[in-house]
Parts: structure tokens; C-alpha cells; sequence
């Protein structure tokens, strides 16, 4: 009888290639809460949270076996297709809520010149949410990563929103990549 | 064609996923040929990855494990009607084996017998007519080896019945096997149809959701509020409405749904009711999905009412508040 909890990610892996669904069942208890966690803080939004999470899980189903262990680590591979997949779904809401406001703006005629400020108000409370989890970095960093990683936002259209040049924000980038991987090796290895 | 160091330099946004899909092939196309690169983006990969997992968990629902599991078995074949299918199909193959080697053993030894009896016969043949004693020993010999074809052939018999007998045990099995796929098949189209009827149950609320919701942000956005006595908007179980008041000007408004359009000549009348008359405020229209936001001027603030009333009149007949209103009135609680 295998346990199927003490095998590793590679293990398991190779146990899913062979449609093992135990090993897979394994894989979702050791991952599901985080990817589902990584979904919910970008989408803030439990359905669309869920659907994302299932995506995730059914892609290392059927995709699995395309994970190389010696180009990187699985937890690598699986959580770059869970943002990815959360990003592209925060994009498609976006798209289908900037189409929704237009739809509303037509559908009830009650213009006014006034705009609410809700929106800045939630804004502000999801960045205080994850501002703790980029603390790490100085504020110009720690806004280019929260507008891409958290906002979906290309490096394009970041340079466009807070007006610095694009060669800024990808200096940035790279510097809050070079920070956080620091102050990573301190929490996950408790490096010097 | 950009540069392959101006790529490099995109290494961060493609791992923060902040490429556009242009860009993001241009880094692909790189790692494959730089191994350096590659190992650049991957370390950049790691980081981000690590930041996710650092992450708070939250635990998932239940239905989502449910889901994901209920989703691979079929895929892996792993049901129990396939298992026993699967069973099925071994143990014939096996038997199928086992009754080919054991013919295979049976058929030579049969012709072997016949051939060498014929050999025999000719043999003596030739020999000599004159050797009655051994065409005696040769009819003897042959009177033994037929005894024991027929031996064989009995067992032959025996294995023919015992094959048809095996066939019916097959036969039978088959139709087990059919009776088994056929209500897998029922249960999987019953599961279908829940499924689609869940999908239009689920689009139903969805629409109410979102006119809600498209309802309460056009409210917010624009600086309305609900009148405090209005308890039910309802007009009925398909229509609505609802009364709305700007929060500075003396605006107001009705926003009204799922009703039919008035008829040629006639025309919909609102009127506030006080606590004297009801008092006219203003005819309107619905388009043809039965919608419509009427704006109107407010002399006094809504809250000073004590319910709203909407007729169906003539356009050319001065208002009547005395005329039933549509439904119901909305009355304060």
C-alpha cells in the first residue's frame, strides 16, 4: 500500500503520467489550498477562484508529463501556470466588466458627472492586503510588482499608468526580483 | 527583430507575466538557443514562484477536489463497470489461449495416426498379395487404429461440446457486459441532463445577479439612493420597479422593467402619493423590452411621500390616480 504523502512532486508526477488518481488526489491535497489561495488574492472573486484552480489541477493531469525536472523545479512549472491562468482570467473579467459598465451606462440613464470613489476605495484595501507580502521592497518596486503580478498589468501599460519611462519599470522589475528572491531565501532557507 | 540583450531585459516582466504575447515569444525563442538565459529566466521563474507559495493558503471548497476527481476517473477508465469489462475481456483471452493449445495438441496426433495407417496400407500392398497372414496383422492393426480414431474422435466430440458450451458462457457474459454498459450509459445521460439543467439554472441567477447588480452600481455611480419606504419594488413575478432619489439635486427617478409596452394611445402615469391627493409627476413610455428610467424633477424629497402609484391611461384624458395602479402600489411599511 503506497503513501501515496511521502512520495515527492516527482514521484507523484510520474504516478499521474500513469493515471494514477490517488497520486493526483495527493498532488491537489499538498498544492489546492495555495494555488486556490494565489487565485483568490488576485481575483478576489471565490467562483472564478474555483474554476481557475480546477484549470490548474486538470492541466498537470493531462499535461504533466511535459514538466522537464531539469529545467526547474515542479512547484516552478505549477504555480507559473496557476498565475498565469489567474492573470488571464482577471483580464477576461476586466474586459467583460469594462463591457458590463458600458452596457449599464446605456441601459440606465442616470448620468452624472460625479464619479464614485468605491472603486479607489476597494483598490486601496486589496493593495493593503498584499502590501504586507511586498514589504520587502522600496515603494517605486513594490508598486510595478503589484501592478503586474497582482493587477495583470503588462510593463507597457504600467510605464503608461504612473508615467515612468519603460526602461525605469523594467529596471524596477528586476530589482524587486533580485530583492524579494533575498528576503525569499531568508524565509524559505533562513539564509544569512 | 530585437535585440537579444533588450530581451534579456524582459526576463522580469515575463516572469511577473506583465509581456505582452509578442514579447513573451521573443523570450521563449531565446532560452531555446542560450542555455545561459535559460538558466537566468528559470532562476527569475523560481523567484516568482516561491513569492506565490509564500502566499496565505485558503482552503478551497470540497466540490473542487470532488470535481477535479470525478473529472480524471473517466479518463483513466478506472470504473468499476470498466474494471469488471475489463476482467471479462482477460479471462476470454485466457480461455480463447488454453483452447488453442489444447486443439493444437489434438490435431496432429489425429493425422499423424490417419497418415501413417495409409502408409502402412500401401506398404503392404506392395509387398505382396501372397501374405495373408500379414494382411491378416495389417487388418488387425488397422482394426486397432481405428478403435482408436474413434477414441479421438469421441474426445474430439467432447471438446466440441465442451467449445459450445464455452461460447454460451461467452455469449452470456457479452450480454451481462451489455446490460452493465447500458445502464452506465443511462446513468451519464441522467448526469447530462442535471448538468444542463443546473447550467440554465445557474445562467437564470446569473442574469438576475447582474441586473441587480447593474441596478445597485448605476444607483451608487450616479449618486441615487432608494426611497426608505419603498419595501418591495415588485410589480409582479416578472416585472419591476424602483424609485430613486439623487442624493444633492431634487432629482428622482423610476427605474421600471417587464412590463408590456402601452398600447397605440395609451400612455404610463406616475404619481407620488402625500398625504393628501395623489399627485401627478409625470407620463412615460417603456421600450420594447418593457424597460425604461424616467427621470423627474422632485419638489419635495421622496421620504416626505407616503407611496408611489403607476396607471395605464388614455393620452388624451387627464391624469386619474383614481385608476388601478399596475400590481400594486408602493406603499411605505
Amino acid at each position: 500500500m503506497i503513501n501515496y504523502q511521502e512520495l515527492t512532486d516527482q514521484e507523484l508526477l510520474a504516478e499521474i503520467s500513469d493515471r494514477n488518481t490517488d497520486a493526483f488526489a495527493a498532488l491537489y491535497d499538498r498544492y489546492g489550498k495555495r494555488v486556490f489561495g494565489l487565485a483568490a488574492r488576485i481575483l478576489n472573486d471565490a467562483v472564478k477562484s474555483e474554476e481557475v484552480t480546477q484549470d490548474v489541477f486538470m492541466r498537470v493531469w493531462r499535461r504533466g508529463h511535459t514538466y522537464m525536472p531539469d529545467k526547474g523545479k515542479f512547484t516552478t512549472w505549477l504555480f507559473r501556470i496557476a498565475h498565469n491562468r489567474t492573470i488571464d482570467e482577471l483580464r477576461k473579467l476586466r474586459r467583460d466588466k469594462s463591457r458590463f459598465s458600458d452596457d449599464i451606462t446605456e441601459r440606465y440613464d442616470l448620468e452624472s458627472d460625479d464619479i464614485s470613489p468605491s472603486d479607489a476605495a476597494v483598490a486601496n484595501s486589496e493593495y493593503e492586503q498584499v502590501r504586507k507580502a511586498l514589504n520587502v521592497l522600496p515603494e517605486p518596486q513594490r508598486q510595478v510588482v503589484y501592478l503586474s503580478y497582482f493587477e495583470g498589468m503588462t510593463q507597457t501599460q504600467i510605464a503608461d499608468a504612473t508615467g515612468q519611462p519603460l526602461g525605469t519599470v523594467k529596471t524596477r522589475m528586476r530589482l524587486a526580483l533580485k530583492k524579494l528572491r533575498v528576503a525569499l531565501d531568508k524565509e524559505i532557507y533562513g539564509d544569512e | 527583430m530585437p535585440r537579444d540583450e533588450d530581451i534579456i531585459a524582459d526576463f522580469p516582466a515575463y516572469a511577473l507575466g506583465a509581456l505582452d504575447d509578442d514579447a513573451k515569444q521573443a523570450v521563449e525563442g531565446l532560452i531555446q538557443r542560450d542555455a545561459d538565459a535559460a538558466v537566468e529566466l528559470e532562476e527569475m521563474l523560481e523567484t516568482v514562484a516561491d513569492f506565490s507559495a509564500q502566499l496565505a493558503e485558503v482552503e478551497p471548497p470540497a466540490t473542487v477536489r470532488q470535481n477535479l476527481l470525478a473529472a480524471v476517473r473517466p479518463e483513466t477508465g478506472v470504473t468499476e463497470d470498466a474494471l469488471a469489462f475489463s476482467a471479462l475481456v482477460s479471462h476470454l483471452e485466457q480461455r480463447i489461449a488454453a483452447d488453442e493449445v489444447d486443439e493444437s495438441r489434438v490435431k496432429p496426433g489425429i493425422w499423424e495416426s490417419i497418415g501413417s495407417v495409409l502408409t502402412a496400407g500401401r506398404i503392404a500392398f506392395a509387398t505382396s498379395f501372397a501374405a495373408l497372414a500379414i494382411v491378416g496383422i495389417m487388418a488387425v492393426q488397422l482394426g486397432a487404429d481405428n478403435v482408436e480414431l474413434n477414441r479421438r474422435l469421441t474426445d474430439s466430440e467432447s471438446m466440441v461440446s465442451a467449445a459450445y458450451e464455452h461460447s454460451q458462457n461467452v455469449l452470456e457474459d457479452m450480454s451481462t457486459t451489455e446490460q452493465l454498459l447500458s445502464q452506465a450509459h443511462e446513468r451519464i445521460s441522467a448526469q447530462e441532463q442535471q448538468i444542463v439543467r443546473m447550467t440554465e439554472l445557474n445562467d437564470a441567477l446569473r442574469t438576475s445577479m447582474n441586473d441587480q447588480i447593474s441596478l445597485t452600481y448605476a444607483t451608487l455611480r450616479n449618486e441615487y439612493e432608494s426611497a426608505e419606504w419603498q419595501p418591495d419594488a415588485l410589480l409582479s413575478t416578472d416585472g419591476f420597479a424602483y424609485l430613486l432619489e439623487h442624493k444633492r439635486r431634487q432629482l428622482g427617478a423610476l427605474v421600471i422593467g417587464g412590463v408590456e409596452k402601452a398600447p397605440h394611445g395609451q400612455e404610463y402615469r406616475l404619481y407620488l402619493i402625500g398625504h393628501d391627493e395623489p399627485h401627478y409627476v409625470t407620463s412615460f413610455h417603456v421600450n420594447e423590452a418593457g424597460n425604461g428610467t424616467i427621470l423627474f424633477n422632485l419638489s419635495s424629497p421622496l421620504s416626505s411621500y407616503l407611496g408611489a402609484h403607476v396607471t395605464l391611461e388614455q393620452m388624451d384624458e387627464p391624469p386619474d390616480p383614481s385608476l388601478a395602479s399596475l400590481e400594486n402600489r408602493y406603499k411605505p411599511q
